[in-house]
């Protein structure tokens, strides 16, 4: 009886995602509609093929997550998809900026959205259970490490930009570090997991802070001088600040201990202090940040013009399609939400970020729901990924902080942050999943069994004598 | 060229359909916190419990709409001991033999649960002359009887639940 109990609310669970995907798509849909009616009397075949083939690629991710993590969360998907298609639509619209009718990054992102939802389904395939990670987590910490220092490499790592960040093969580039912060957290996850009694200990007081004793904060250190480490050798924030973030959220949720994250902001002090001075673009950046307007024609024009794109869109946008956001440099990659910002305008944006959101929210609530502290942990940390990536790139672009050249998780264009990022989904949905019955779970099913009744109980208890 | 009314149009439409799913996810949010069973701040506190106190009855599934006007239990039966279901291990029969019992993390109490939704110290129950109330200690995440947090010192009775973090205290006769 609970055994169908619980496949109709998988069932319910799966036809909400379902209807909201439908919703989505349809959002995509006008949109796109937009951009390619202000742009030209007729949609040119090429672009309905790649719409259709994006309608499919949902469809199939809809039905893989029903079938392989049933009862999973209905809400990520969904969101995730949305934001792929309106970043899709708006990297479609930026080629018309290169010329006539171009369709220059459109298709490959399309390409990568394949890809993508590939991974996605080959991780809900493949990971049937967060937990056999534990088995992999020193090689999986180990395998992390040494991708990061890829890009250092003399043959296949490429400097593009100024960041030594790539990975080039066979034509073929990729950021590593997307899929490190997974790994990380990964490893992290399980790590933390096992240790966290350990961290957790409080030997000493300073204020109303318990201190852990000295040795416990070795491995923090070592992550900050590792990410201090890498942003010299690689010249790119963004790794940096990623990871150490993540590590101290992680850490701080596992123990507890109030120590760490005051700790944690110390380091991060103390090394922001030590890169603004050793390294000239930090100092770039920091400066135009500080004052972008008496620059606006030199090295603080990408910024500027990011603000005056946001300021023209005003409420509700000049339209899709109808602006000029070509005037931004790099706004396919970290500049796309400024391209929102002046096409779709604050009702746009705010309808973007509440998406962020609701998607970030979904993450720490699979978190606090989960079944094990590996499983918490893990949507912790991947939450928080997608969390601050959209906080440092947003903040960078609307100039609330130093800008940092990140990509906006799902919109930007860019293959291995749609990869990393929808494997990242793929994981959420599995902890999020009720579990696969294998030995260990069938107590905890028969629990689940239980609560079916117990929840019952109250209620009727209540009514029936009255 | 198409007439400017249709972009415009489009647009409004655009963005009045971002702002349909927009909340179209929050109900399905919502809808998902009222029929969780997680829907207190005890996260998964009644699911774990592996025997309830009340044999189950028909469901009447709506978590908000039942909650009516509150029934007293017909009969408050003195409780004479608590069995601390946790999360992971097997119950633990405590009597009351009219000791304080203190429940926690921490090492000062004289229940410790190694339960990570508990306070250092987190409820005590105790005995004030007459009868036996819980008291929280200023825990995180609250203690709850039947579901109910608990504010001020409540007393309970035989067949009531307390939920202290993810470990549920079954009150018997």
């Amino acid at each position: 009886m609970a055994k169908t109990a619980s496949a109709a609310a998988a069932r319910r669970r799966a036809n909400t995602e379902l209807g909201l995907m439908v919703l989505g798509l349809l959002v995509v849909l006008v949109a796109a509609a937009l951009v390619e009616l202000s742009q030209q009397p007729d949609i040119p075949e090429a672009v309905l093929n790649y719409g259709a083939g994006f309608l499919a690629l949902s469809v199939v991710a809809h039905i893989a997550k029903r079938r392989l993590a049933p009862g999973s969360d209905p809400l990520i998907l969904p969101i995730a998809v949305l934001l792929n298609g309106l970043g899709l639509v708006m990297v479609r619209r930026l080629d018309f900026t290169g010329g006539e009718q171009a369709l220059e990054f459109a298709p490959s992102q399309t390409v990568w959205s394949a890809v993508a939802v590939a991974a996605f389904v080959l991780t809900l395939w493949f990971v049937r259970d967060h937990t056999s990670f534990d088995d992999y987590r020193y090689l999986i910490g180990l395998g992390s490490l040494l991708l990061l220092l890829t890009p250092l490499l003399p043959v296949i790592g490429r400097e593009i930009n100024g960041a030594r960040i790539w990975l080039s093969i066979g034509g073929l580039s990729f950021q590593p570090v997307e899929a490190v912060k997974l790994g990380f957290v990964i490893f992290f996850a399980s790590y933390l997991a096992e240790k966290r009694d350990v961290l957790a200990v409080a030997t000493s007081r300073l204020g109303p802070i318990m201190l852990p004793p000295l040795r416990a904060f070795a491995p923090l250190v070592g992550i900050w001088a590792m990410g201090l480490a890498v942003l010299g050798l690689q010249n790119d924030l963004g790794p940096t600040l990623l990871l150490f973030g993540v590590f101290i959220v992680m850490l701080y949720i596992g123990t507890g201990r109030l120590a760490y994250p005051v700790v944690g902001v110390l380091l991060a002090a103390v090394g922001a202090v030590f890169a603004y001075q050793s390294f000239g673009h930090v100092q770039n950046r920091v400066s135009i940040w500080l004052d972008v307007w008496s620059r606006y024609d030199g090295d603080g024009f990408q910024l500027a013009q990011s603000l005056f794109a946001i300021g023209t869109g005003g409420i509700a946008g000049v339209g899709l399609g109808q602006g000029q956001p070509g005037f931004i440099p790099f706004v396919r990659t970290d500049f796309i939400f400024s391209a929102f910002g002046e096409e779709a305008g604050l009702l746009g944006t705010t309808g973007i970020l509440l998406c962020f959101v609701l998607l970030i929210g979904r993450g720490f609530r699979i978190a606090m729901r989960a079944r094990d502290e590996m499983g918490a942990l893990l949507a912790v940390g991947l939450t928080t990924i997608l969390a601050l990536q959209v906080f440092v790139i947003v903040g960078g672009a609307t100039r609330l902080i130093p800008l940092t050249g990140i990509t906006l998780p799902f919109v930007s264009y860019g293959g291995s942050s749609l990869l990393s990022n929808y494997v990242l989904v793929a994981l959420l949905a599995r902890v999020s999943a009720p579990g696969v019955p294998r030995h260990t779970r069938r107590r905890r099913e028969d629990d689940f069994e239980d609560a079916e009744d117990e929840r019952t109980a109250q209620p009727s208890a209540a009514g029936g004598s009255s | 060229m198409m007439p400017p009314i249709v972009f415009t149009l489009l647009q409004g439409l655009f963005l009045l359909l971002l702002y349909i799913f927009v909340a179209r996810a929050v109900r399905a949010v919502i809808r998902d916190v009222s029929t969780a069973p997680a829907s207190n701040p005890a996260p998964s506190a009644p699911r774990r419990a592996s025997r309830p106190a009340q044999p189950a009855g028909k469901p009447a599934r709506k978590g908000r709409d039942d909650s009516g006007p509150k029934q007293e239990r017909p009969k408050r039966i003195a409780p004479r001991e608590l069995v601390v279901h946790s999360p992971d291990g097997r119950p633990r029969v405590l009597p009351l033999d009219g000791n304080e019992i203190t429940f926690g993390r921490g090492e000062q109490v004289s229940v410790a649960l190694g339960d990570p939704y508990t306070s250092d110290r987190h409820a005590r129950v105790y005995n004030d002359g007459r009868r036996w109330l819980v008291a929280d200690l200023g825990s995180t995440n609250g203690t709850f009887v039947n579901q109910v947090k608990v504010t001020a010192p409540t007393p309970i009775a035989a067949g009531d639940q307390l939920g202290i973090g993810r470990t549920v205290v079954e009150v018997r006769k």
